[in-house]
Order: structure tokens, then C-alpha cells, then sequence
């Protein structure tokens, strides 16, 4: 009999071994009798949050001084504390109610678009080397210096790197091994 | 038995007109929210003895007048196009347009192509809900949806857009049954202008090769106009933004050459067309406005009155009157519309 | 596969017609087909674990069923001989089919162990001893909690020798994979549902349009109230540091709503489902939240899981030889009235432990199931004396106490249940903490509530909702829906029907802009 419980035990444990998977909120649903779809819900939602906030937390953004510029953050507040603009230019999009609107500054410019009837930045394009990111990356830069301060490798002869963390993609865009551009983007 | 068939089958007819009566009046009309909703189903009655069809996104329904078209070269044309017209799209609006009538010459405005995969799924509303259907409409829609978009729902509007319950205007009521026409053969007026002042620096691209997906569509138009006999003609369109660059218009450049086709580049021939973006843009340089759509117009009939199978169709009893209907049309918003800019200094309302 | 989803519907359509075009005889092994169709869509390799739990249990049942078998063919055979002779041989046979129900429980819950509890185990250890175990990340199978306890009913059942044991495999098959019930329950019992799955069945337009009523009816619950509700409570949970006070109250009341429309309104398709296809499946709830105390709320929630614990776990322990052992010690060293406590409460704290691990590999779910435990001992200890309080009162009868009961009932189960949403032990106690420390009354009148996921408009249809529900089950708590119906005329039946349909349909919160975790993502 013992014999038998043993075998039991090593078959199932042999079998459960075959389970192996990334972790999977989704097939959970419905194991739990509480909790059923909807907290399965929240609980996929709670880890997505967590993430996000995370990213917003040491995520990629543009300093100016003071301000903080991350992407999809509230815009209205951080135009008015970046002070005066050289120009502006706004499109409106095609059909709908909103607006993508492109605020040049000295060496910079903001973009920012509508979402819910608020706007949000959706990009920052840095124009010359009078302005760097936080991590000390310029226009001008070596494709070395980014690949350190970011912590990534360009792709064999490729002309541009994307570091993307949260909900933004930072590009390099390179020529001659310089950076020739640099681009907050909101990931899509 | 019987009765009980006959029951049933009655509780289905009433739950079927129901749905489809509330489906009705759910779905968005148009009318004074997001108007070039309507173009997409507009098409079906201006369909028939149209010469030339444009293809392309909002650059080609607001920048080309086919009444300046049929007042200068008694061209007949007829635009087919939507907000964000993705290059499959207007792959299908072609394919579409053929099970109506056959034109001499397709025009494809180029721009689109910068994108390769589905963008959004409310511009992909406007372009397909509007489409009559057919395999051309159910082959679009699977082109087009996005990620969070399922088919069925295009089966059924209804599944889309109940969530409109909380947003219904006396509109939705009103036009439970009807519409209200906006396009002058699918060109949507604007009489104001906002002239462009400072531009914005164009922003470096990574990557300016167009996708495989995108070659594949313009060689599937290509072939389909060989297949018909069509002249294909592909035109970048006057818009000073979103910004067109030289790495773009190299690759269409010599697509065209390769394929022994017209490429016109609206950007290169201002001098020509005559295009003052002071006075011919009623958004600063996106997009023209009635001044500058004519004289796009005006231009570009110059080329295409030399293209095979175009004629100066006036003289034709039928046509004459058809198109005179369609200039009072176009001559009456022109004067509404110059109204309200006069009375209020802004066009609010396109009728 | 899930229930509120356009490929169910069509699964279920054509499921229906094939199921009363074709001949009856086939209809069960159709609904096998379906059942392990339905199953696959959640992933096929799923399906092997269902295979181990179907093939153990048909070939524990059956093995078991030969075992006492033989004994009663050895005791019929050996009628002259002494009764300890009889007891002897029949202790061996017992032993032997133990023994097989045993290797049967360890296989298959040998399996849910490791599966679903490895990773708490190892995040336990790593936590205490500071170890670095590497987490296995196991993908939990579909409804393995629940049709794998309903499996393992059948053969404690058959080694109990309540029923004969199954000798069709595929019968067997259908029992566990039988997809109304596969994704959540009801936790059946094989005499009852045997009944029903394997008869052949005649359409009844009567019982299946009762049947569809209730499968529209939980959609309307699922989609129109539950599914409304979600980003709000999402929104709740995900920052804590934001919503404290009021919003922990208001969380708990949505919650309660949130997960009583799901978990009822899943348990309206499945059984709705079922009753279109002829079968009576046992009901699972029966309008809780009128509950007057704890004891009750447990007899009208989620019933076929009590049942199981109560059955298969509460009366085995009680009974045992070493629970009448403690019981006798208990007696003698506490004395008669603490003594005769301690068999029924180490019972009923395994039980409450077992329910909590059986919802989910975490604290949370342990400290519920122990809170629950804990409000239940004290309840029943305070029982005389509440008594005493009411002879002395004698208000006890009236709708008013009635409703005080039903009140404190509702909001104590949501204190408790809050748990299985802020997860977090800690933070839960903390969190509700807040609302006597920060209550933030304000937040009621000045709009914050409409930023949580929810418009005014979504709200005012939740209310209403809300108040549907609470007049049905009223109505219900009286007499059954279904038989107030039956003195309707037919016109009603129909009418019913179409409405429901039609506000499913428009206000259900599915389909584009009813994504809970998009929210989220906006807020940052």
C-alpha cells in the first residue's frame, strides 16, 4: 500500500511538472469561486496598474528645469510651467473632436494631443544639443554614450535605437555614429 | 402545435424589427457630429457615369472639386474618400466602386501609405459602416479591424454602438430613416480660411521605407486598374502637414517610373496650380479650403483631360441636367456657408 | 470559453439543434463532444488533466465497486461463519477499498496541490527562511477546483456505497466535462445529475424556454450590473493611497453587488443552459443577501460547495475514530460543556481552512476563511444568549428586526468578503481602517465618484438594475419565479423575454469602451 501512495504521489508530481507557463491570470477565473470574473478582473487590472504606476515612477521623461514632462501626463499644466513658447501650430484630427498641438521652444518642442477632452503630451522632439535628456544623452552624442546610458545595443547597422519602458518609446535616431535625432514618443 | 410555431415565429419577427429599429436609432448619424461619416454611404448616390474616382484619406475630399471638374472640363468624377482612408481601404472602395461602374482613370492620393497596420478603430467606422455589402466590404473589414474590434459587430452595428444610449440627440430621432447630403460627389465644402503661418519643423524619421503591406496594396490597385482598362494616376495632394518628405516621394517616384505610371506631386507644382496657403487652407496648411480645392482642380483636369477614354462630357441631355442639380447644390452651401462665416466670423455647420 | 462571449452563443445554438435533431440515444455523447470542445478553447493541453481526473475516478469507482462486490459475494458464500471472523474479513475488504479511494484523492489532489499551491508554499519559505526558491509559475487548468472535487464526490460516494459505480467511461467523461457547469459549478453529485444528463429528452418548449429566460436573465445580471461595476471597483483597489474612507464603503457595497451579479448571473446560464437541454441541475444560490445571520448566508450561498465541505470533509472528521478519541480526552480533562465544544469546533476551523486554501493559494483567502469561521463559532455561542434578549424583548418577529438582521448580515459578509479584493491582509485591515480614521465624506458630493470608471448614466443604470434584481428576488423569496409565471398568459412569457433581451443588449457593458484594465492605464 505504501508502495502504491508513493507512486501516486511521484505520478502526480510528475505530471504537475509538465505545467510549466507564464504566469496567467486569465485561466485562474473561475477556479476561485469568489473570485470570479470580475475580481480576476481586477486582479489583472491591479498588476497592470502596478506596472504602470511603476513606469511612471522610474519611467523615461524630458526635464526642463523643473518640469517633468512623461508621456500621456495631463499637458495643460506642464505648457503653462514650461512659460512662454516660440510658436505653436495646431492640426486638427480628421472628423473628430480633437486636436494635436506642436509647441516649439528653444532647442525643443512639446507635443500634445486630445484624449477625453483633456489634452496629454504624446511627444517631445529635442531639436539641438542645447538640451539633453536626464540620462545626459544630446543631439551630437556618440552611439556609444546612448547605448551605455540606456543600457541597450543598437542592432547591427541599424541607423536608430528605441528604449521603450511603460507607455513611452524613446528613439536615437543616428548618422555618422551621432545621434542625429531625439524623440519622446507615446507608445501606441 | 401550429400555434405555437406561429407564436414563436411572430416573437422573432418583433424581436428582429425591434432590435433593428433600435439599432436605427443607435447608431451615430452624422449629422452634426462628425459629418464625413456620411461619405462613405454617400457614394451609392452619385454611383454611375463617373470618369475619374479619387481614393485616398481627407486630403482627397477636401482638396478636389468635381463641379470645378465638370464646370471647366465637363469631367465626371466622383471621390471616394473617408477620414484616415487606410491603402487596403481604398484597395476595397476601388473594388467596390467596380460593381457599380467602371471609370476611365482612378486617382490615388499616396499619403496614406505612411501607415502599415490598423490605426483606429473609429476612423475604421466611418470608412466601412457607410459601404454597401458584399464580399468587397467583408474582405475590408477583416483588412481593417483592429485588435479590440470583432467582425460581428460589423454584422450588427448594434453590438457597437448601444453604448450611444446615454448620448442620443433629437438627431437620432429625426434621422432614424434619412440623412442629410453633405458632398458635392464626395467633396466636402469649406469657404473659410485660416491661413498657415509658421510651420512646423519636419520630425526625422527612423524608417522611411513604405512596408511590404503597403507595396502589396498599391501593386493590388495597380493590377486591378490594368485588369479594367483604368488609367491609375497617383497624386500627393496640397498639404503642407503633416509634413511630406523627400524619402517618401523618392520611393513613389520611382514605383511610378517602374510602372510606366503618372505620379503628381501637388507640393512640387505651386506655381502651376496657383495654391496660396495664405488665403487657399481653412486649417493652416492641412487642408484646402473652396479657393484652393478649385484650383487644385483646375490643375490637375489639365492632365486628366489627356487621358485615355476622358472626354468633355457636356452636351449629353441626361448629364447636363444631373450636374446642374449637383452646381445649385454646391452653389447654395457656397452661399450658406459664406453666410454664417459672414454673420458669425466661423463655418459651424457644413449645410 | 467564455459564457458572455459571441463565440458561446453560436456554440450554443448549434449545439441545441443538433442535440434534439438528432436521435435521442446520442444525445449524452453529444454533449461529451461539446463539453471537451468547449474545454479546449481554453487551451487543449488542458484537457489532460481532466483525463487524469476522469480515467482515476472512473477506475478508483469501478475497482472499489469489485471490491465490495467480492465482499458481499464472500459474505453470502460464507454464511455459517463467526461474527469475528465476518468482522475481520470485512476490515480487510475495507482497508483494500481505502486504500484505492485514497490513491484516488492523493493522485488527483496531489496534482491540485502542486499545481495550484507550490508557489505560495515556496513564497512562504523564501519569506520566513529567507531561501530563494524560484517561483513555478504553474498555469492553473480551467475549473480544475471544481470539476475535480465534483469527481472525487462520486467516487467517496461509491466507496460509501450510496450508488453503483459508472462502468461507461465516457459517461464518467461527461460527468466531470460537462461545460454549463465546468467553469464555476454547481458542484453536483453524480446520483442527481446521472439522472438527468444521460436520459434522452424530448423538447419541451416549456422548459426550454424557462431554461433561455434564465440564460438571458444572467446575462442582464453579468453584463448590464456586474460588468458595469468592474472598472469602478478596479479603479478602488488599484490605488489604495487614493481611495481610503468613504471609497473602502462604497467598494464594499459595489463589490457585494459586483460579485453577486457575476457569480448568480454565471450560475443563471449554466443552470439555464442546462434546463434547455432537459437537465436539472441543483440550484447554488438562493438569494443570499436576505440572509439574517451568518449561519443562514452559508445555507444560500454558493449551497453545492457547502454541501461538498459539509458532506466530504465536517461529517467524516466529526465521525472519525480520532475525533471521538479527542472528543472522549476533551470531555475528561475540560469538563462537559467546554469538552462537548472542542470536536465541533476543530471540525468547523479544518472546514473554514480547507474553504479558504479551496478559493485560492494566498492569505487572503486563509484569513477569510478563518474570519468566516470565527463570526460563525461566535454566533452560535452568542446564540442563548441572543435569545434570552429577545424572550425578554420580544421583537423579534417583526419586518423591522427582520430588516436590522438582513442589514447587519449584508455589511458584516462585505467586511469579511473585501478581503478577496484588496488581496493584501494587511492593507484590508488597514483600508477599512480608513473609514472611521479618514472617512471623506466629501468625496460623495463633489463629483469624485464619477471619475472612478462609471458615468452618472452608468450609475443610474446599476441602481436600477439594482432595484430589478432586488424586486425579483423578492418576488422569488416568496414564490419561484417559474411558477408565478405559470399563471401569466402566454403573451407575458414572450413579452418578458423580448425586454430583457432588448436591455441586455442596449445596456450591457460589453464591446468597445468597456475595458476595465484600459481605465487604468488612463489615469497615469
Amino acid at each position: 500500500m505504501k508502495k502504491l501512495k508513493v507512486l501516486a504521489l511521484t505520478l502526480s508530481l510528475l505530471l504537475a511538472a509538465t505545467a510549466c507557463g507564464s504566469k496567467d491570470s486569465g485561466t485562474e477565473s473561475g477556479t476561485a469561486a469568489q473570485a470570479s470574473a470580475g475580481t480576476e478582473a481586477s486582479k489583472g487590472s491591479t498588476e497592470a496598474a502596478t506596472e504602470a504606476k511603476e513606469a511612471a515612477a522610474d519611467g523615461l521623461y524630458f526635464q526642463k528645469g523643473d518640469v517633468k514632462i512623461q508621456m500621456d501626463a495631463p499637458a495643460d499644466d506642464i505648457i503653462k510651467a514650461l512659460g512662454s513658447y516660440q510658436s505653436t501650430y495646431e492640426a486638427p484630427s480628421c472628423a473628430f473632436d480633437g486636436m494635436d498641438v506642436i509647441y516649439t521652444y528653444p532647442g525643443y518642442e512639446v507635443l500634445t494631443y486630445t484624449k477625453d477632452g483633456k489634452n496629454a503630451i504624446s511627444g517631445v522632439v529635442l531639436r539641438d544639443d542645447t538640451v539633453s535628456t536626464p540620462e545626459g544623452v544630446f543631439i551630437g552624442s556618440k552611439t556609444e554614450d546612448v547605448e551605455k546610458a540606456y543600457g541597450t545595443k543598437a542592432e547591427e547597422g541599424a541607423n536608430n535605437l528605441v528604449v521603450k519602458k511603460g507607455n513611452c518609446e524613446l528613439l536615437f535616431i543616428f548618422k555618422d555614429g551621432v545621434v542625429s535625432s531625439i524623440q519622446y514618443n507615446l507608445a501606441q | 402545435m401550429l400555434k405555437k410555431f406561429i407564436r414563436v415565429t411572430v416573437f422573432l419577427v418583433i424581436l428582429v424589427a425591434s432590435l433593428w429599429l433600435l439599432q436605427r436609432l443607435l447608431v451615430p448619424k452624422y449629422i452634426h457630429e462628425n459629418e464625413e461619416g456620411v461619405l462613405s454611404a454617400e457614394y451609392y448616390d452619385n454611383a454611375g457615369d463617373n470618369d475619374v474616382l479619387f481614393i485616398g484619406d481627407c486630403e482627397v475630399y477636401s482638396n478636389f472639386s468635381p463641379i470645378k471638374l465638370w464646370q471647366e472640363y465637363g469631367i465626371t468624377s466622383v471621390i471616394r474618400g473617408t477620414p484616415q482612408q487606410l491603402i487596403w481601404q481604398s484597395y476595397y472602395m476601388l473594388e467596390d466602386t467596380l460593381r457599380y461602374e467602371t471609370p476611365k482613370v482612378v486617382v490615388y492620393n499616396v499619403f496614406s501609405m505612411r501607415y502599415d497596420k490598423p490605426q483606429n478603430e473609429a476612423y475604421n467606422r466611418l470608412t466601412l459602416d457607410g459601404m454597401r455589402w458584399s464580399s468587397v466590404k467583408s474582405d475590408a473589414i477583416k483588412a481593417s479591424m483592429t485588435e479590440e474590434e470583432s467582425y460581428i459587430s460589423y454584422l450588427f452595428p448594434i453590438l457597437r454602438f448601444h453604448s450611444r444610449w446615454n448620448e442620443l440627440t433629437g438627431d437620432d430621432l429625426k434621422y432614424l430613416f434619412s440623412t442629410e447630403k453633405l458632398s458635392h460627389n464626395g467633396y466636402v465644402m469649406r469657404v473659410d480660411t485660416k491661413p498657415v503661418e509658421v510651420l512646423p519643423e519636419p520630425i526625422p524619421q527612423a524608417d522611411y521605407t513604405y512596408s511590404d503591406i503597403d507595396w502589396e496594396y498599391l501593386d493590388k490597385i495597380r493590377d486591378c486598374c490594368k485588369e479594367h482598362g483604368i488609367t491609375l494616376i497617383l497624386i500627393k495632394s496640397a498639404s503642407c502637414y503633416p509634413h511630406w518628405y523627400d524619402e517618401w516621394d523618392q520611393q513613389i517616384r520611382d514605383y511610378a517610373e517602374k510602372n510606366d505610371l503618372t505620379y503628381v506631386n501637388f507640393l512640387q507644382h505651386q506655381d502651376e496650380t496657383g495654391i496660396d496657403y495664405t488665403t487657399d487652407t481653412y486649417d493652416a496648411g492641412l487642408h484646402l479650403n473652396l479657393s484652393g480645392a478649385e484650383k487644385s482642380s483646375v490643375y490637375f483636369g489639365k492632365i486628366l483631360k489627356d487621358q485615355p477614354g476622358i472626354t468633355d462630357r457636356r452636351g449629353d441631355a441626361e448629364l447636363d441636367a444631373k450636374w446642374q442639380e449637383k452646381i445649385e447644390f454646391y452653389d447654395s452651401m457656397k452661399k450658406s456657408q459664406e453666410k454664417q462665416l459672414e454673420e458669425t466670423g466661423a463655418v459651424t455647420s457644413f449645410r | 470559453m467564455s459564457f458572455v462571449s459571441y463565440q458561446f452563443i453560436l456554440f450554443l445554438a448549434v449545439l441545441l439543434v443538433l442535440y434534439y435533431v438528432l436521435p435521442r440515444k446520442v444525445q449524452w455523447m453529444l454533449l461529451l463532444a461539446g463539453s471537451l470542445t468547449f474545454y479546449a478553447f481554453s487551451g487543449p493541453k488542458y484537457l489532460i488533466y481532466m483525463a487524469v481526473t476522469i480515467l482515476t475516478t472512473y477506475g478508483a469507482a469501478v475497482w472499489i465497486e469489485k471490491i465490495w462486490g467480492a465482499q458481499d459475494a464472500w459474505v453470502k458464500e460464507h454464511k455459517g461463519i463467526s461474527r469475528e471472523e465476518k468482522k475481520a474479513y470485512k476490515a480487510g475488504m475495507t482497508r483494500k477499498a481505502k486504500a484505492v479511494l485514497v490513491l484516488c484523492l492523493l493522485v488527483n489532489l496531489g496534482i491540485l496541490a502542486v499545481i495550484k499551491y507550490t508557489d505560495f508554499i515556496l513564497e512562504n519559505l523564501n519569506g520566513i527562511f529567507g531561501t530563494e526558491f524560484q517561483l513555478r509559475h504553474f498555469i492553473l487548468p480551467l475549473g480544475i477546483s471544481f470539476y475535480m472535487f465534483q469527481s472525487l464526490g462520486y467516487v467517496i460516494d461509491v466507496y460509501r456505497r450510496k450508488y453503483p459505480a459508472e462502468r461507461n467511461p465516457a459517461k464518467v467523461a461527461l460527468f466531470t466535462s460537462f461545460f454549463p457547469q465546468v467553469i464555476q459549478g454547481p458542484i453536483s453529485r453524480f446520483d442527481d445529475l446521472s439522472k438527468g444528463l444521460f436520459a434522452e429528452h424530448k423538447f419541451d418548449s416549456k422548459e426550454f424556454y424557462y431554461g433561455l429566460l434564465r440564460v438571458v436573465w444572467g446575462f442582464f445580471k453579468k453584463l448590464v450590473i456586474a460588468d458595469r461595476l468592474a472598472p469602478v471597483i478596479v479603479t478602488l483597489t488599484a490605488d489604495t493611497d487614493k481611495y481610503p474612507g468613504v471609497y473602502v464603503l462604497a467598494n464594499i457595497f459595489f463589490y457585494a453587488i459586483q460579485l453577486y451579479a457575476d457569480f448568480t448571473g454565471g450560475i443563471d446560464i449554466t443552470i439555464g443552459v442546462a434546463r434547455m437541454l432537459g437537465i436539472p441541475v441543483a440550484e447554488n444560490f438562493q438569494r443570499p443577501y436576505f440572509s439574517k445571520n451568518i449561519a443562514e448566508y452559508w445555507r444560500r450561498w454558493h449551497i453545492t460547495m457547502g454541501t461538498w465541505f459539509k458532506d466530504y470533509i465536517f461529517y467524516p472528521i466529526s465521525v472519525s475514530g480520532w475525533m471521538l478519541k479527542i472528543s472522549k480526552k476533551s470531555r475528561e480533562k475540560l469538563g462537559q460543556a467546554l469538552g462537548k465544544r472542542v470536536p465541533v469546533y476543530i471540525s468547523t476551523i479544518v472546514v473554514w481552512f480547507a474553504t479558504g486554501i479551496w478559493h485560492g493559494a494566498a492569505w487572503n483567502f486563509i484569513v477569510w476563511g478563518m474570519l468566516n469561521c470565527l463570526v460563525l463559532l461566535v454566533s452560535q455561542e452568542l446564540a442563548p444568549l441572543y435569545k434570552k434578549f429577545h424572550d425578554k424583548f420580544g421583537f423579534s418577529n417583526t419586518a423591522f428586526w427582520d430588516g436590522v438582521q438582513i442589514f447587519r448580515t449584508f455589511w458584516l459578509m462585505g467586511l469579511i468578503r473585501i478581503l478577496d479584493v484588496y488581496r493584501d491582509v494587511p492593507l484590508t485591515f488597514r483600508m477599512v481602517g480608513t473609514m472611521f480614521t479618514t472617512p471623506n465624506w466629501g468625496a460623495v458630493t463633489d463629483g469624485s465618484f464619477l471619475e472612478l470608471g462609471a458615468t452618472l448614466a452608468d450609475f443610474i443604470v446599476v441602481g436600477v438594475g439594482i432595484v430589478i434584481l432586488f424586486t425579483v428576488s423578492a418576488l422569488a423569496e416568496r414564490k419561484a419565479i417559474d411558477a408565478r409565471l405559470e399563471t401569466k398568459p402566454v403573451v407575458v412569457h414572450y413579452a418578458l423575454l423580448w425586454i430583457l433581451i432588448l436591455l441586455v443588449v442596449v445596456f450591457g457593458a460589453y464591446g468597445i469602451g468597456f475595458d476595465a484594465t484600459q481605465f487604468i492605464y488612463n489615469q497615469f
